[in-house]
């Protein structure tokens, strides 16, 4: 499995780690908020273990303290988790030589932390399987020891108030984009997608903003940039 | 009870939308407009996934160019852009945003 051309299980792991330590920070978070919403620390590890989505078990948790029913909250991880369809498209793919069943156990380990790492961050050169694996493997262990840990210690704590922590987040994926742009092709993306993504934030709402950015942007530019080839062509 | 439910139908919903196209895309054959299309995606997301986060942190629509949250992003998406160091600009932009914190309002 340790690919001599350092693309292996243990670089996919070691690779990850620095965003591996942002993950342990929100995990800590929520194994706490998991607590404090009415969860035993079971119950809270048994979600991390089985959902292994963070943005769908945060929302979970006012949501199953409250009391709503099961389809509810089902229906809400379909649609928060909705953009992993768009990813969905690039893991392919990148992995199109594998087998179905390879693809379909790769399926379970992909979240925007893995995604960006191997499609836009420093993964993108060396993916393989084992390193994918390596860094799936590191980001699930994080986010479940981190549960535990924030479930098991911090849980008689009352950490709504840690506004900060958002930060942290956006902080490893503000870097993952910033360290993937080569040339004015990519700057354009940005602005594109960062524009309209504020549009449809703010009238549409929730998580649409990710699935029609993620369709609407890459189809228009594309259309653009073959326009503009066809016109130098002539 | 009710909680396990919760947990396997939320798992199963979710590894649908991992799953579906994560198979089917591997076996279909793409030209170079789908290829610009899908080579575009990540970056789009991504950049919706922070956008809304950093421009408008309180979610109430409104946009302060001097909150904490856009100004350690903006340092976060130069920096990184300038030494391609994931680690040293991740904490160096927590650093700014703690610092910024003290004196900006949320």
């Amino acid at each position: 499995m340790t690919g001599k051309n350092g693309s292996g299980l243990w670089q996919g792991m070691v690779d990850f780690s620095p965003v591996a330590l942002v993950i342990s920070s929100y995990a800590i978070i929520f194994g706490a908020l998991a607590v404090s919403s009415g969860l035993s620390v079971a119950e809270s590890c048994l979600m991390s273990l089985t959902v292994f989505a963070g943005a769908s078990q945060f929302i979970a948790l006012p949501m199953i303290r409250d009391g709503s029913a099961t389809w509810t909250l089902i229906l809400m991880a379909l649609v928060v988790n909705m953009r992993h369809l768009l990813y969905g498209l690039n893991i392919g793919r990148i992995f199109k030589d594998e087998s179905k069943g390879t693809l379909m156990a790769l399926s379970f380990g992909i979240v925007d932390e893995t995604y960006a790492f191997i499609t836009v961050g420093p993964g993108r050169k060396k993916a393989s399987v084992p390193y994918f694996l390596g860094t799936v493997l590191c980001a699930y262990l994080t986010w479940n020891l981190g549960t535990l840990a924030g479930a098991a210690v911090f849980g008689w704590l009352n950490t709504g108030q840690i506004k900060g922590m958002d930060f942290a987040m956006l902080a490893v994926f503000a870097a993952m984009v910033g360290s993937s742009i080569k040339g004015k092709d990519d700057w354009l993306v940005l602005i594109c997608a960062g524009t309209l993504s504020m549009i449809v934030h703010s009238t549409v709402g929730g998580y649409w903003h990710l699935i029609v950015t993620g369709i609407a942007v890459p189809v228009a530019l594309s259309i653009m940039w073959k326009a503009g080839r066809e016109t130098v062509q002539q | 009870m009710d909680l396990v439910l919760i947990f396997l139908g939320m798992t199963a919903v979710t590894y649908l939308t991992r799953s579906l196209f994560t198979v089917m895309v591997a076996r279909v054959r793409t030209g170079p407009f789908t290829e610009s299309v899908l080579s575009t995606i990540p970056l789009a997301t991504l950049t919706a996934l922070i956008t809304p986060g950093l421009l408008n942190p309180g979610g109430d629509g409104v946009v302060i160019l001097t909150n904490p949250f856009l100004l350690a992003g903006v340092y976060i998406l130069v920096f990184s852009f300038l030494t391609r160091n994931l680690l040293l600009s991740v904490l160096t932009g927590i650093g700014l945003f703690m610092l910024l914190s003290q004196f900006l309002p949320l």
